[in-house]
């Protein structure tokens, strides 16, 4: 392979990292939830409600 | 989940992190103008707002604010609209003052640095001034306008959607709550212990307070959705340009869930 070659299979690799890394840490997307080794999160997630510690 | 600010609330309200949310009343009706999928489903409570100034101010009305800073938890919020309410009773306008919009967690400080010369949002920030001994009450929200709506319970349409079972048991939870609360004072009392430690981190002495000097200072009661209480926001709102235009009350509410508190009693707990 070439060069170029490396450089570029190099800049895809680090750019798929980088958006799959934030998917899973920022947009909810669960990679073991899709390939079935974990019940999927939004099950257990717990029902949240908001407020300020106002009467 | 406890916040500090309402911009902060309200961004993880949109953001989806809770489906539910207490929300200031003109702050959801703004919401669900600006298309955000959400429904007010009840009251958090009535009254429990008050206009603070320092002691020492020389405050002692409406007219004597001219000129003055003020510091209101946001401008999508009834405190805000019940101080242009008050300023037109009396022949002033909000331009005659400085309004600034503030956490309600900062505000006693702000009163007692003299950041501000009054401060307005719904307690126990607001009795914390005068526990502390340099704030003093100018007017109860409710004596400006009587009934008066702070937090609304705001769920979003999906939930509804897909678990209207959950959005009643949490309105029927709060309904409940609240018929017990206003049941005794020794309820009172009990709550704010197990709130001030649990869930509000503040000393429960200042709980205390606010839940019985006087009784009425704040009220759990009455929480069902009236579409005469929030027309009047709503008038306000437009009047102030806190809203664009006007809402119907049925786009932004949902009265199911409250009507269906007919009949449900106080939580027969008693405190060991």
């Amino acid at each position: 392979m070439t060069r170029l070659g490396r450089v570029t299979l190099g800049a895809v690799g680090v750019a798929f990292a980088l958006g799959f890394a934030h998917a899973w840490l920022n947009l909810g997307f669960d990679p073991l939830a899709r390939l079935g080794l974990r019940k999927d999160t939004e099950e257990k997630a717990p029902f949240r409600v908001g407020f300020l510690p106002v009467t | 989940m406890r916040f500090s600010g309402w911009p902060e609330l309200k961004e993880a309200f949109l953001s989806g992190h809770n489906p539910a949310s207490f929300m200031l009343a003109p702050m959801a009706m703004a919401l669900r103008q600006q298309g955000v999928p959400v429904k007010i489903v009840y009251l958090g409570h009535r009254d429990g707002s008050a206009l603070m100034v320092r002691k020492d101010s020389g405050i002692y009305s409406m007219r004597d604010l001219k000129g003055k800073r003020l510091a209101v938890p946001n401008r999508f919020s009834n405190q805000y609209l019940v101080i242009a309410k008050a300023l037109e009773d009396n022949g002033l306008t909000l331009q005659d003052l400085t309004i600034l919009e503030m956490p309600p967690p900062d505000m006693p400080a702000a009163l007692y640095a003299k950041a501000v010369d009054a401060v307005i949002s719904g307690e126990p920030f607001m009795a914390q001034t005068e526990l502390d001994g340099y704030g003093r009450v100018l007017y109860q929200a409710k004596e400006l306008w009587p009934n008066f709506i702070s937090c609304v319970l705001v769920v979003r349409e999906d939930l509804i959607r897909d678990h209207p079972d959950q959005v009643q048991s949490l309105v029927n939870g709060i309904a409940q709550s609240g018929l017990w609360l206003d049941q005794s004072m020794n309820h009172r009392m009990t709550a704010a212990k197990a709130v001030a430690e649990t869930y509000y981190n503040q000393d429960p002495r200042l709980l205390r307070y606010v839940l019985s000097k006087p009784p009425d200072r704040v009220t759990y009661t009455k929480l069902r959705l009236v579409k005469q209480d929030f027309e009047e926001i709503e008038r306000l709102a437009l009047k102030m340009e806190v809203l664009d235009g006007p809402v119907p009350f049925d786009q932004y509410t949902d009265t199911r869930f409250s009507e269906n508190t007919t009949g449900v009693g106080p939580y027969p707990w008693e405190a060991p």
